[in-house]
């Protein structure tokens, strides 16, 4: 029951930590595509972020996924290295199909690439496998 | 090729020796959640694994591991008796 509610807790946690990560670009390229800079933009684009930093420590810090998933390869049983390799797997299918899709929507829609969707990307692909290890085999 | 599940009897050993999941697990060289995973047959081990784990118990791999589900002690007793 414990168990379940852990497991329950953990998956919020991280569909938290994407929203808030997706929140925190979106926000930050509306307030840029209309060119809005004031108080209430800083502080809409701070709090997702900060969101975005919280769950981040809990949901990866706290768990040890974070640290799992940046273990040296030796050092894992052979479990966990294939449970590693089976996260990895899936996130780079999962990566490699999010973001072809958001190059194909800046292409159609003919946006500038900004530097924050492109440090996004690069946070989402260093997390997924760690996201994925959590939300498929964590118990 | 789907792998069979495999039971096993570490868990009953384990208490029956008074060894905690640590331990076991420091022993065999894994992390103590693997053994969890083996013990709730979860998980199948490596071949290197399996006699790593007879030899901290002191048996053969065959009477740590099956591919049927295995007889409650009190049963084999019995069943040497007879």
């Amino acid at each position: 029951m414990k168990q379940n509610e852990k497991k329950s807790g953990i998956k919020t946690g991280l569909i938290i930590n994407f929203l808030s990560l997706i929140s925190t670009v979106v926000l930050f390229e509306y307030y840029r595509y209309i060119d809005d800079w004031n108080l209430l933009s800083a502080i809409a684009v701070s709090s997702a972020l900060f969101v975005f930093l919280l769950s981040f420590y809990l949901v990866y810090g706290r768990t040890g996924a974070w640290r799992q998933t940046h273990r040296p390869f030796s050092k894992l049983d052979e479990r966990e290295a294939g449970v590693f390799y089976e996260s990895l797997r899936i996130a780079y299918s999962v990566f490699a199909i999010l973001s072809l899709s958001i190059l194909l929507v800046y292409a159609v829609s003919l946006w500038p690439v900004s530097i924050i969707i492109f440090a996004a990307m690069l946070i989402i692909a260093h997390i997924m496998p760690a996201s994925v290890m959590l939300w498929k085999y964590n118990r | 090729m789907d792998s069979r599940k495999l039971y096993n009897r570490i868990a009953l050993l384990r208490s029956e020796r008074g060894i905690s999941r640590k331990e076991l697990a420091d022993k065999i060289g894994v992390n103590f959640q693997t053994v969890g995973y083996l013990e709730r047959e979860e998980y199948n081990p490596s071949l290197d694994l399996a006699y790593r784990i007879g030899e901290v118990f002191g048996l053969p791999v065959e009477y740590i591991f099956s591919t049927s589900p295995m007889k409650p002690m009190s049963q084999e007793l019995f069943d040497l008796k007879k």
